[in-house]
């Protein structure tokens, strides 16, 4: 026994490791009271609209860009050879006309281990109508609402906190892989280029089987955008590459984690860097309202022109760009002192000026 | 503390892997803390499932000031001190049960010397008044401050000192007792 004088460093001394079984089940009671939470948040956070800040308004512009990218590179795909599991997620999504999942995005600059920016997101997919995608600030703010409407063959996005939207066409290439993001698409866009077997891992505590995308489909993705000069104007994807997380009890799929490298855009202020999206919280099947599908632009919103963006010349675009950007947030914060934001938030071609 | 940040920002966001990490970051120091304040490993159980139970139902409005060991700490020692409110009838606190207190990869010989030690160490902080066992443990096994432990009892910086400093005492003198008995 050491001696009673030491009686600090003996209390210092006391350790304590929890039992296998109690790690275990107080865990469990977490994560599933974890899961009830986030269940009874997400009312609310349809109802969360911040304004956002003038240079959060850029930002989530390049979000969507990217996430455009993401949606095209990870959902669209035709099965070929491939092992039990995917065979049997193959079929069992072929079966599925509805799904929602949240994403997690994080954006980072060439070199740097943090990112700048970070934001959630929550998909609405259906099979016959379309997506709609609702991207959430770090603070839960709505930054943005996204409609592919299949029918209309149109892209509708709503900037709430400026009150501006795009619509842009869906071109028949995109059309056709919009298409696969759904449930039946998920799973081939793996075999539709091949893919890799990653074997068995654990994805939100579940076992899985992973599969990552081939070098051929990062092709594909890149060919896609020849569709839209603009969002390569604006945020040009150099390279992506996806892994697949396919639940071995369900057969279903219940991750996607991707990463997309940007090469010099208007909106990374012509820096290269990556995006990094972790799919996850996936609804097979679920009840979804066709009405939410439609496109509603509310009357007092402006429309963006993306068209008429030009691109600057390589060299010196940092010194062109960035007098532009502190221009257009200059004139946005005049607007929020008390203007009136109807003539001077146009948006993007706030650049041209 | 800037981890911690970045750790509670995914936790508020409901990341179920930044969840996992807080509890197989803490859970141990946890469930020591629990054990020393309340001397009963299932009760020390309890107490720690709550507080994740408790830390992941706040997932959406949680905020996080200082870092995850001194709020998880807190939690602990404030449901902790509810348990010992509800077993107020009891004299003293039940003397701790061997298991599941920690062997490293040691020798039997020293292994069993030093459960001895830590029964002993135990034993003694269970005699200690509630006030003063808690400002102990959680100065020295949860790390906090002598102001942050103010905060967790409601007293001055100046009542927690002496709290400490007349416990340590008596604590000493209980060990001190059990060294002359020869054990």
């Amino acid at each position: 026994m050491k001696p009673a004088d030491d009686v600090e460093e003996l209390i210092r001394q006391l350790k304590c490791r929890a039992t296998p079984e109690f790690r275990a089940a107080a865990r469990e009671k977490m994560l599933a009271e974890l899961d009830k939470a986030v269940a009874a948040q997400r009312p609310s956070l349809w109802r969360t609209i911040v304004t956002n800040k003038a240079t959060r308004y850029a930002t989530a512009a390049s979000i969507l860009v990217a996430a455009l990218a993401a949606v095209v590179f990870w959902f669209g795909v035709s099965p070929d050879h491939h092992g039990v599991v995917l065979a049997e997620a193959v079929k069992r999504t072929q079966a599925m006309n509805t799904m929602i999942h949240r994403e997690h995005r994080a954006f980072y600059r060439k070199g740097d281990e943090k990112p700048f920016l970070q934001g959630e997101a929550v998909k609405y997919i259906s099979t016959d109508l379309g997506q709609v995608e609702k991207q959430y600030g770090a603070n839960g703010e709505l930054m943005y609402v996204a409609y592919y409407v299949k029918k209309e063959k149109r892209v509708v996005v709503l900037f709430p906190a400026v009150k501006r939207y795009l619509d842009l066409p869906l071109t028949d290439k995109l059309a056709r892989l919009t298409d696969d993001v759904s449930p039946k698409g998920l799973v081939g866009l793996l075999t539709r280029h091949g893919h890799a077997e990653l074997g068995r891992a654990t994805f939100d505590g579940r076992e899985v089987e992973g599969f990552e995308m081939s070098r051929e489909s990062i092709g594909a993705v890149v060919s896609a955008f020849q569709d839209y000069p603009e969002v390569l104007i604006l945020f040009p994807v150099k390279s992506a590459a996806a892994r697949l997380w396919i639940d071995v009890k369900t057969s279903l799929p219940v991750g996607v984690e991707a990463e997309l490298e940007n090469g010099r855009g208007l909106l990374s202020l012509w820096q290269e860097g990556t995006v990094r999206f972790r799919a996850y919280d996936f609804q097979w099947n679920p009840d979804l309202d066709p009405e939410m599908f439609v496109p509603n632009i509310p009357p007092d919103y402006q429309p963006l022109d993306l068209q008429s963006i030009e691109k600057p010349a390589a060299t010196g675009a940092v010194l062109l760009t960035l007098p532009l950007v502190a221009a257009y947030a200059l004139r946005h914060r005049k607007c929020r002192r008390g203007q009136s934001s109807a003539g001077c938030l146009s948006g993007l071609s706030c650049f041209r000026d | 503390m800037f981890k911690d940040q970045r750790l509670a920002a995914r936790c508020r966001r409901g990341d179920r892997e930044a969840f996992c990490q807080v509890y197989d970051a803490h859970v141990d120091q946890l469930l020591g803390l629990a054990v020393s304040l309340l001397g009963d490993t299932a009760l020390a159980e309890d107490v720690v499932q709550d507080v994740f139970v408790g830390f992941a139902r706040s997932a959406a409005t949680f905020r996080l000031t200082g870092s995850f060991r001194a709020y998880l700490a807190t939690c602990t020692a404030n449901l902790a001190r509810d348990v010992i409110r509800r077993r107020q009838r009891r004299p003293e606190a039940v003397l701790p049960d061997s298991d599941p207190v920690d062997v490293d990869s040691k020798g039997p010989l020293e292994a069993a010397m030093e459960k001895e030690q830590s029964e002993h160490v135990r034993a003694a902080l269970a005699r200690l008044p509630c006030e003063q066992r808690e400002a102990i443990v959680l100065r020295l096994h949860g790390q906090m401050k002598f102001n942050q432990i103010a905060a967790v009892q409601e007293v001055s910086l100046s009542t927690v000192r002496s709290r400490y400093r007349y416990g340590l005492e008596r604590l000493r003198t209980l060990l001190e007792r059990v060294e002359q008995r020869g054990v």
